[in-house]
This record gives C-alpha cells, structure tokens and sequence, in this order.
C-alpha cells in the first residue's frame, strides 16, 4: 500500500531535484529509507542526502519518523549560514 | 529573526539598551570578496524559514539561561547580497564583558551550524557554489542530538 506526499527541497538539493514535487511511498516508510528512496532516484546526489534531515515546518523528523497520506515534507542539506 | 531586507543594527541595538547591562557585544557577518583564493561577485542566502527562525529563537533563549544574559537577539538576512552588505548579527547583552563574549560566539557557532540557511557564492568568472561549513562543521551526531533537544 502506498501514500503519497508532498516534498520541498533547498539549497544545494535542487540541483538534483526539483523544488517541489509529489512522491508515493510505501507506507511505514521511514526518514531514513525515504533518503534512500531518494538517493536511488538520484544517485549523484546520494552522498549529500546522507547528511540531510527531513523536517516539517515546526520541527526536524526522528530519523525513524513515518508519514501519512498528503504529508508536506521538507529535506534539509547541511547548513552554511553566517 | 530571518529577513529580507538591511538588517537595522543601530535599531536592534537601541532596542536592547538596558540599564542593568554592563556589556554589549555585536558581531556582524560581513559578505566578503573572496573565499579559498576565488574572487566572490556576490552571495545568495536561502532559508527555510519557520524552522529556522525557531531554531534561532531556541538558540537565543538557550544563550541567556546558559550564561545569564540580559538579552539576546540573531538576525539572520536572506536573498541577494553584495560584498561589504551584513549577512548576519547577533547582539548579546549581560551584566560583564565575559558572559557577552562568550554567548555572542555561541549563538553564532549554533546558528551558522545548525539553522537551515544556506549560502550561494557566485564566483566573478561566472561559476557559483553552495556554501559549505567545512573547516568547523560538527559531527553529523551533534546536529542530530542538538535538533532532537530543540524540537
């Protein structure tokens, strides 16, 4: 069974992604294994996921955090602010 | 506070005055003209900007109870930004010097680490880079146990 969801990404990401775009997913997929998801469609940009975070807009996702159907998720690359 | 226009140091300083501080201390984030040995045109923040501006305010409230401030503010700018221009500040207030000094670096530190902000340094030959942190990066670990308390 599958649920789709909403991704956004930042930064260095939308150089292998685009800004915004839908996704289904297995359900009980987890933060961890969808970045793997991720990294299989992009392969180029597998190194860099492994350093990313999954987040909503309030707060940063346990990597063992699953989703449910029509979630907005936000994949956050290292920092580089100041 | 993350934002899109000239980041009013003057204002935030006036702002903060308090009788009871003893010492003040800004630090500004200076867009400069170069990094590595290249020649930088201009520079393009990006942030994702609800979570990190509670990220920031958690940073702030975690500086003043850690060392007993008076106040404490980060302004972090966005968007386009030209050499000389200040990309970010943070003021820091307490009754003596030490407590100022040392909050101000680690407000900053946390902020430039751990907040989702983003550098672009678009080079003067044309070619552009996302910034990275390298030379002080934490761990991957320490951001995770930094944003698993902050939440």
């Amino acid at each position: 069974m599958e649920i789709e969801i909403t991704v956004h990404v930042f930064a260095v990401l939308k150089e292998y992604f685009q800004e915004k775009f839908e996704m289904k997913i297995p359900t009980e997929t987890s933060c961890t294994s969808l970045l793997e998801l991720l990294g299989k469609q992009q392969p180029r940009a597998k190194g860099l996921l492994g350093k990313c975070r999954i987040a909503s807009e309030e707060a940063i996702l346990d990597d063992g955090a699953t989703f449910s159907q029509n979630d907005t998720i936000y994949i956050i690359p290292p920092s580089s602010g100041g | 506070m993350i934002t899109p226009h000239k980041i009013p140091v003057e204002e935030l300083m006036a702002s903060l005055q308090n009788d009871q501080a003893g010492a003040s201390v800004l630090f500004a984030g200076i867009v400069r003209n170069q990094n590595k040995g290249k020649q930088v045109s201009w520079l393009e923040y990006e942030a994702f900007k609800p979570l990190a501006e509670k990220m920031i305010h958690h940073i702030e409230e975690e500086a003043k109870s850690t060392f007993d401030l008076i106040a404490a503010i980060c302004v972090h700018r966005v968007g386009k930004l030209s050499i000389g221009d200040t990309a970010v500040v943070v003021i820091t207030l307490a009754m003596h010097r030490r407590e100022a000094y040392e909050a101000n670096q680690f407000i900053i530190d946390k902020v430039k680490h751990e907040v989702p902000i983003w550098k672009k340094e678009y080079w003067i030959d044309g070619t552009y880079a996302w910034g990275h942190n390298c030379n002080c990066q934490l761990p991957h670990k320490d951001l995770q146990e930094f944003l698993l308390h902050h939440q």
